[in-house]
């Protein structure tokens, strides 16, 4: 068990039009671990999320990665750093082929222009094969395989989720953010995709999963934070989380209170 | 003083036109996020018919009605076969294209503004037709240095009630309120039981109709119309349209006036020859700083 | 004939002849045709180039970009100025033209890449009739006005005076040809896969490590060079280079060649290069109608062919890891 820190949220806050989507939020993630962000739908998850990824630049606080200061650098600058992500309502590219969608996640690691891609250099060849080597064995990994020359709109939902999910790890991150991943999927895919993901952290990646159903992440989460109202209500073991009075009533209080 | 006052009313008329112009681009592109490249050649067909129907029609009318009678009867003709030309144009080149994506759609009105401007020279011919003089008023106030003309000052009323009955018609009525539905959110405006149908009926009813009422007005205040004066004009109103915030109604008919005074004052003060450089200059400019227009709202993408 | 077509896309070599007697009918085909048809290819090859252009910028980012015209005048005028006052030969001004328009186009171009879809679109559009605007009033009195620039010379190459339709002919298709197998290659590169990445989804683009900014920037300064090149060659053949050339229809005509061939589709790019120029001249004896014949045929290919004659298919990669379909 690997106690070092991978990222660390430091008093983060989102402003949008004066509403308060995330409050001075702080967040420590341990290295290889499954760690989990869970809360009610509108609880500034996806903000923060995206406050991580880069998209949204945050009014305070700052995100820290592996030691440096990230905080409202660009997405494809982080991705190059080692964070990728998926989306809660997936966004893969429908006209390319599978293989074209995973190769995109290995963009970051080449380095050849456009002088060298017209007169196919030996090391702009080179770089291709290594590309395409890479998506190979994440579409292997992921059971997409067969799929590798359909276009990405063609598959069913379920396949799409994962197209994205090894689209994500062919950027070969040291962080993985998913947002919802299963979010649509029936209880077998449901059940395959979280399996994939708890292997993750044995690859050497650190995942970063959002949801909003508590049950999901309770088998494989280390930690897990608690999230209601843009602030952090709750952190720590599964079990602690689970009979956590805070968090039963920010997930049930509410309706009770009414009923 | 009299030159500012001058180029002010020159600025407010012609920015009335514009404004008439950019209601019909704001209005399709709310509802269908659509540029509709063909309303500006619909705005020059409605002056053709205008300036047609006054050759044919207007002894009788203005022995029957008066002169300004006879207008108001021709702006009515040119706004009801303009409509019926834009709702002709949906039905043919835009509802069976418009579920193909957006750039078809968009090489599709491309294809009906270059079909009508074409089908009016072929119709009126290539040269300049001019609106004879017995059909346009000529009176005007002397105050002081200042001169205004009659006609000036009546299509500045007739704005000033046109775009007030459509302002109200649209942010007041529940019809009105049934078309913004539709523009925010067509999926979710169908749920509620908005018949889409009917606001693009409305849509390409009401903006084809206003730019021929914009293109009679424009024949009679310059006199000259030409066939390829619609893609100018046009052009100008989308920069109106843009300026308001794309799909912002009150936003058009402000773009619309804004973009007017600037051009007569940059024609008045410094030079007519870099005047629509300027236009365009400042188009830009506003769009680097403000990416959806001075009154648009500010869409952030959902993530 | 779906089946020939069927074949050569699957078999490398049939491909390849294929391409070997498109090449040879192209060589051949001035000894063959008269001065008149060989003018109106010179004219294609120029539509072609100008497609291609502009298929970098349209079709495989999917800026839409309505103010080409501004980036082919810009190549043009350089021409005509730096010819007809520093007689630098017109064709050594050929990779000088590409790049000061490309110079252009990044100046021009960098403070409103950020723009999206139709702002994008109206702010081409207004800086087509800038361009447009400026050349024809004459600022400093470099770009003659509304009569434009003339006595622009032929191009030369060591004694040979490129002067004949035939000449021009070859000097713009070879041109073409070496821009088209370029682009080509790009197409299936890093280079070209991110384009198309951003015109699928600019922000999974972004978030999957592509600089999209940079790479969006790329692709006008590249489009812009070729459309420079078309410049040239076009103040070559006419002489004379005035602002009437370079009008918002011209810059609409080579994006409909585009989305009629098929976005980011090289052989499309011919095809509606092809419709665009052929079309008035199949159509000349109903001179009058034929341009309102093409509105109602624009209308009628994107009913019928919403994604262009001839769109790009996907190449499917041949396995480096080495395992067939099912068996891993």
């Amino acid at each position: 068990m690997n106690d070092a820190a991978i990222l660390e949220v430091k008093g983060v806050t989102k402003r949008f039009k004066g509403l308060v989507a995330v409050n001075k939020f702080d967040m420590l993630i341990r290295e290889r671990t499954i760690h989990s962000l869970i809360g009610p739908n509108g609880a500034g998850k996806t903000t923060l999320f995206n406050v991580i990824s880069g998209i949204y630049r945050p009014e305070e606080g700052k995100v820290i990665f592996l030691g440096e200061d990230i905080t409202g650098r660009k997405p494809h600058v982080l991705v190059a750093k080692g964070i990728a992500r998926t989306f809660q309502n997936l966004r893969i590219f429908p006209n390319l082929t599978c293989l074209e969608n995973v190769m995109s996640g290995q963009h970051c690691r080449g380095r050849c222009g456009t002088w060298s891609s017209i007169f196919r250099t030996p090391r702009q060849r080179a770089e291709e094969r290594r590309i395409q080597e890479v998506a190979e064995r994440w579409l292997e990994r992921t059971g997409l395989w067969e799929f590798r020359n359909e276009l990405a709109k063609n598959l069913p939902f379920g396949l799409r989720k994962m197209l994205e999910l090894a689209r994500a790890l062919a950027t070969e991150p040291k962080l993985l953010l998913l947002d919802e991943p299963t979010t649509g999927l029936n209880d077998k895919e449901k059940e395959d995709i979280m399996e994939f993901i708890g292997g993750l952290p044995e690859m050497g990646i650190t995942v970063l999963l959002v949801e909003h159903n508590m049950n999901v992440v309770m088998g494989i989460s280390e930690r897990i934070t608690v999230m209601d109202m843009g602030e952090k209500i709750a952190e720590g073991t599964p079990e602690e989380i689970y009979n956590d009075p805070r968090v039963i009533e920010a997930y049930l209080g509410r309706e009770e209170a009414v009923a | 003083m009299v030159t500012f006052v001058q180029q002010f009313l020159n600025g407010l008329t012609i920015g009335s036109f514009y404004a008439f112009i950019a209601l019909g681009y704001s209005l399709v592109y709310a509802i269908m996020k659509l540029i509709n490249f063909a309303h500006g050649d619909l705005f020059a067909l409605g002056s053709y018919v205008a300036y047609s129907f006054l050759v044919w029609a207007s002894a009788a009318l203005t022995a029957a009605l008066g002169l300004w009678g006879a207008l108001a009867v021709a702006m009515v003709v040119a706004g009801v076969s303009v409509a019926i030309a834009g709702l002709l144009m949906e039905r043919v080149a835009y509802r069976p294209i418009y579920p193909a994506g957006r750039l078809p759609a968009v090489v599709s009105a491309l294809g009906v503004s270059i079909f009508i401007e074409n089908f009016i020279m072929l119709v009126w011919g290539p040269r300049y037709q001019a609106y004879r003089s017995e059909f346009v008023p000529v009176g005007y106030f002397q105050i002081g240095e200042l001169r205004i003309s009659i006609l000036q000052v009546v299509i500045l009323i007739s704005a000033v009630i046109l775009l007030g009955f459509l302002y109200w018609l649209i942010e007041k009525t529940t019809f009105g309120a049934a078309v913004r539905a539709t523009a925010q959110d067509r999926a979710t405006a169908a749920l509620m039981g908005i018949d889409f149908r009917k606001v693009i009926r409305f849509v390409f009813t009401v903006g084809p109709a206003l730019g021929a009422i914009a293109g009679v007005m424009v024949g009679l205040y310059y006199r000259q119309i030409s066939f390829s004066m619609g893609w100018i004009y046009g052009l100008k109103a989308f920069v109106a349209t843009i300026l308001g915030g794309i799909g912002n109604i009150p936003g058009a008919m402000v773009g619309g006036i804004l973009l007017g005074l600037l051009e007569a004052m940059f024609a008045g003060y410094v030079s007519a020859a870099w005047k629509d450089v300027i236009v365009f200059a400042v188009l830009m400019l506003i769009l680097i700083f403000r990416p959806t227009g001075l009154l648009g709202e500010k869409v952030a993408e959902k993530v | 004939m779906r089946e020939i077509i069927a074949g050569l896309r699957n078999d490398p070599r049939a491909r390849r002849i294929a391409v070997g007697i498109a090449l040879a009918l192209m060589v051949a085909f001035p000894f063959f045709a008269s001065a008149y048809w060989v003018d109106v290819a010179f004219y294609l090859g120029l539509y072609t180039l100008l497609g291609l252009s502009l298929n970098v910028i349209l079709g495989e980012v999917g800026l839409f970009n309505l103010g080409h015209a501004a980036f082919w005048a810009f190549g043009a005028y350089t021409t005509a100025i730096l010819n007809t006052r520093f007689d630098i030969p017109t064709l050594a001004l050929i990779p000088i033209s590409a790049l000061a328009t490309a110079g252009f186009a990044w100046l021009v171009t960098s403070p409103i890449i950020h723009l999206r879809g139709d702002y994008l679109c109206i702010v081409t559009i207004a800086l087509g009739e800038i361009v447009r605007l400026a050349l024809n009033n004459d600022p400093g009195g470099i770009t003659g006005g509304p009569n434009g620039i003339f006595g622009i010379d032929r191009p030369r190459i060591g004694g040979l005076v490129i002067n004949t339709p035939t000449e021009f002919y070859f000097l713009v298709w070879i041109i073409v040809v070496i821009c088209a197998w370029a682009l080509l290659r790009l197409q299936n590169s890093r280079i070209g896969r991110a384009w198309n990445y951003i015109r699928e989804d600019e922000l999974a683009a972004e978030c999957m490590g592509v600089d999209v900014r940079a790479f969006k920037l790329l692709a006008f300064t590249l489009g812009a060079a070729l459309a420079g090149v078309a410049g040239n060659l076009y103040a070559a053949k006419m002489m004379v280079v005035s602002p009437e050339s370079f009008t918002f229809m011209e810059s609409c005509l080579v994006f409909m060649i585009v989305l009629l061939g098929g976005m980011g589709s090289v052989p499309g790019t011919l095809l509606g290069a092809l419709v665009v120029s052929l079309f008035p001249e199949l159509f000349r004896p109903l001179a009058r109608y034929r341009m309102l014949i093409f509105g109602i045929a624009l209308v009628a290919v994107m009913y019928f062919k919403p994604a262009g004659m001839w769109p790009r298919r996907r190449a499917t990669f041949r396995s480096v890891i080495g395992r067939e379909a099912g068996k891993a």
